[in-house]
């Protein structure tokens, strides 16, 4: 993991030292491409696991309660901060920031 | 929504590819093994750029007030939580398997091929790759939950629901929506709660991987 945080700070280091670059603006396609790159080998390997393949409407049903979990976690704080703590309560108009 | 359909289209290209045998890794060796690890590193490494080269990022988190932080540390730690009491519905998964998905926060390209690689140690191979697959799915219909139920989230939970939901998202793909539902005076906090909770990602699904 150390050297995931290496690459990171790597990456940022050139990215502050190279703002002038015009080529920097094309980071946010190269981001998707590399993704697209990414996802498609992974999902090679999950293509090559045969038992995986099996358990797929599993797994996938178990993903969704996760999701829908994790969400419905972070709404609600999200839903009790705002409240508590960003919304003028006197005329229950909604504040900006 | 485009980006994610494409996204998922190639994933499905991927295991059609791998499963079909028309790409057999095991023939490249290490390489072909570690295939994903690689280019983790290179998206990490251009994920960093540019962060490093975003002028106005910089702007934007200096002029916004502290009390700002307290939205992505809710968003990690509802998310977190709830995905805890998942464990007790399914039993197959410890409550650490479980967190370790859910701090994916929506990242899913980062958070399920870090969940294959590291939990690999403690759950072996095979189901460091299923626990990894789930984590994909799960953190993929998250975006796709957000993008769809985000004015029904702003208006039933109010305009930080929809940053919430999103997660890690809230900064490129979901922000566009946020933006329409929660209004434009929300750009600040999607976007800080977006940064600060991506840049989290990496290290809390390290962490319950290693437990």
């Amino acid at each position: 993991m150390v050297y995931l945080i290496l690459t990171l700070a790597a990456g940022m280091a050139v990215g502050l030292l190279c703002r002038n670059f015009k080529l920097l603006k094309h980071t946010g396609k190269a981001i998707s491409v590399t993704i697209c790159v990414m996802l498609f080998f992974m999902g090679v390997m999950i293509g090559m696991d045969d038992d995986l393949l099996k358990n797929l409407s599993v797994l996938g049903l178990q993903a969704l309660v996760l999701a829908l979990a994790g969400a419905a976690g972070s709404v609600i704080m999200a839903s009790l901060l705002y409240r508590s703590l960003f919304r003028k309560k006197e005329n229950g108009e909604g504040r900006g920031i | 929504m485009k980006g994610t359909v494409a996204v998922v289209a190639v994933f499905i290209f991927g295991c059609i590819a791998g499963y079909s045998g028309i790409i057999n890794l095991k023939n490249f060796g290490e390489v072909g093994e570690n295939i994903s690890m690689y280019i983790l590193y290179a998206l990490i490494f251009i994920v960093g750029v540019s962060m490093g080269s975003n002028r106005e990022l910089g702007k934007m988190l200096k002029s916004a007030t502290p009390k700002l932080l307290l939205l992505p540390l809710a968003t990690i730690l509802g998310s977190l939580l709830f995905s805890a009491v998942v464990a007790l519905v399914l039993s197959q998964w410890r409550i650490v398997d479980c967190m370790a998905v859910g701090s994916g926060l929506g990242y899913y390209s980062l958070s399920s091929v870090l969940i294959s690689q590291y939990m690999e140690p403690t759950l072996g191979a095979a189901l460091a790759a299923e626990l990894g697959t789930i984590a994909l799915l799960t953190n993929i219909f998250r975006e796709l939950f957000t993008i769809i139920a985000a004015p029904l989230l702003c208006r039933f939970f109010g305009p930080f629901a929809p940053i919430a939901s999103a997660g890690a998202t809230a900064m490129d793909v979901c922000l566009p929506v946020i933006l329409r539902t929660s209004g434009n005076a929300f750009l600040p906090a999607a976007v800080i709660s977006g940064v600060l909770t991506d840049f989290s990602v990496p290290f809390l699904v390290s962490f319950f991987c290693s437990l």
